[in-house]
């Protein structure tokens, strides 16, 4: 009787297939990870999501603080540019990953980010500023909201409802720059509520949308020792076509 | 006297220290045992004297063991031990992951990215789908960091169905990355000035220029730009990266009269 022949592969010492376990063991943890989504540390993921933009890896101006543990937002500063993002945990304790990039175009002096939080609603919303005032330690912020609002159903259809508030805000500045604010709703207006709806929208750098909102925000900036350095403006309205 | 090898045999395997390989030590001495009283016995021995002189023939026990122990080291065995956890663990996790992802992720250059009705460039148009109304020359490969951009297909269709603008490009893209924990690059910071100074700017309207990528594959990615607006249709378009600054110019060739 004619013996088959096999292809018979070598035999291995116990050392080699020590070697090709863990080499078998490399290539699963690098196909997990990346199954996975690939996270990894804040600064390296700062750094590769820069490079998917053709950026150098950027500098932090600001990190919040964990929100539940798994979630912070980040804004990140480049020579004439800044963007802000959410970095969060892919699990409780483990690496993350980078995702929702704002950049806002170069404007001097000032330039402002509204927060990524899920826990945004219409009684108001945390927001941060940033200034390239040098010395800045503490800003109070003037905010003045105004909508023009026609409802198109229900009992109120027709008529026109003017809304008109003014806000106080105060923060300390960090080193960088940023501050952290927070405005919130003074009474129980649902044109407040959708003033300030249109507002943190606006915020956002992607335009296109028509708000009847339009918002003027004063910014005063002190030193550490309450001298005044510098006052900013910015408006934030839909261009005229 | 079978009984004695099985005594000589625990013997020698005592004095192996990693026990997981005392089973197989134990049966493939047992073969080399049994293998050497089935030659005597061949030679006309008695069953019983062909134990005992193969027993005998077997060695010492301690010493058997002791050399025994020098080869199935126990940090080494624990160690290959370890590797096999790790191997099969780790390969039954990612097989875990990919199937519960719904087997999503195609190797590269295998997904189906290519819309059904839009399947072709400068030349006849599938019927039923828009009417391509130029014909559109594509720029050469694009590199920025690590990123190579190449354009694999270029189409310009006239779209009634839209009546906000008259015509509709659209770019398929091949973008590869031998960087592959990178992902694929950013396709949405875009905007595009053509020969009559239009600007198309994907902050300010999302129907003007837009762009977006698939993340299958590793290190490389399909991606589409799409570019909407209206007559006449230039000569030229050159879109751009807002943050990477990379361009591409198209050169647009109008077939005849809409």
């Amino acid at each position: 009787m004619r013996r088959r022949e096999f292809i018979r592969l070598p035999r291995l010492s116990r050392g080699q297939k020590i070697i090709r376990n863990l080499l078998a063991a490399l290539l699963f943890l690098f196909l997990l990870w990346n199954v996975a989504d690939r996270p990894v540390p804040l600064a390296l993921a700062l750094r590769w999501e820069a490079e998917r933009y053709g950026l150098p890896a950027p500098e932090i101006l600001y990190q919040s603080d964990w929100d539940r543990g798994h979630r912070r937002e980040v804004i990140l500063g480049w020579e004439g540019l800044a963007a802000s993002g959410v970095f969060q945990k892919t699990w409780p304790g483990g690496l993350g990953e980078l995702y929702g990039l704002d950049f806002q175009p170069a404007e001097e002096g000032l330039r402002f980010f509204a927060t990524n939080r899920p826990l945004v609603t219409p009684r108001g919303f945390d927001f941060y500023l940033w200034t390239d005032t040098p010395e800045a330690a503490r800003v109070a912020c003037q905010v003045e909201l105004r909508d023009t609002a026609h409802p198109g159903i229900g009992p109120e259809t027709g008529k026109a409802f003017y809304f008109e508030e003014t806000y106080g805000l105060e923060a300390e500045v960090n080193g960088h720059g940023v501050a952290s604010l927070n405005i919130r709703r003074q009474g129980e207006n649902a044109w407040e509520d959708a003033a300030l709806w249109d507002f943190y929208s606006m915020m956002f750098s992607s335009g296109g949308a028509v708000y009847p909102t339009e918002a003027h925000v004063t910014a005063v900036f002190y030193d550490e020792a309450g001298n005044k350095l510098r006052t900013c403006e910015r408006w934030f309205r839909t261009p005229e076509a | 006297m079978r009984d004695d090898f099985q005594i000589w045999v625990d013997a020698v395997c005592g004095e192996v220290r990693f026990w997981p390989d005392r089973e197989g030590i134990a049966k493939e001495l047992r073969v080399h045992y049994e293998d050497h009283c089935k030659a005597l016995e061949r030679l006309s021995y008695e069953p019983d004297l062909a134990a005992e002189r193969s027993l005998r023939a077997m060695g010492s026990p301690q010493e058997v063991g002791r050399a025994l122990d020098r080869v199935h080291r126990p940090w080494l065995g624990w160690l290959w031990v370890l590797s096999r956890v790790l191997a099969w663990g780790l390969g039954l996790c990612l097989f875990v992951t990919i199937v519960v992802d719904g087997g999503s992720r195609y190797p590269a250059g295998t997904a189906p990215a290519f819309d059904a009705g839009v399947q072709k460039v400068n030349g006849e148009t599938p019927a039923g789908h828009a009417e391509e109304v130029c014909t559109v020359a594509w720029p050469p490969p694009v590199r920025f960091g690590s990123y190579t951009v190449t354009v694999r297909q270029a189409a310009c269709f006239h779209e009634e169905a839209a009546p906000a603008w008259d015509w509709e490009m659209v770019l398929w893209l091949e973008i590869h990355t031998p960087d592959i924990w990178l992902g694929p690059c950013d396709l949405t910071l875009l905007e595009a000035v053509d020969s009559s100074e239009s600007c198309y700017d994907g902050r300010r309207s999302d129907w003007e220029i837009w762009g977006n990528v698939s993340e299958q594959g590793m290190g490389t990615y399909d991606g589409t730009v799409t570019i909407c607006g209206t007559d006449p249709i230039p000569e030229w378009i050159e879109v751009r990266h807002e943050t990477a600054g990379w361009t591409m110019r198209l050169e647009l060739e109008e077939r005849g009269a809409l």
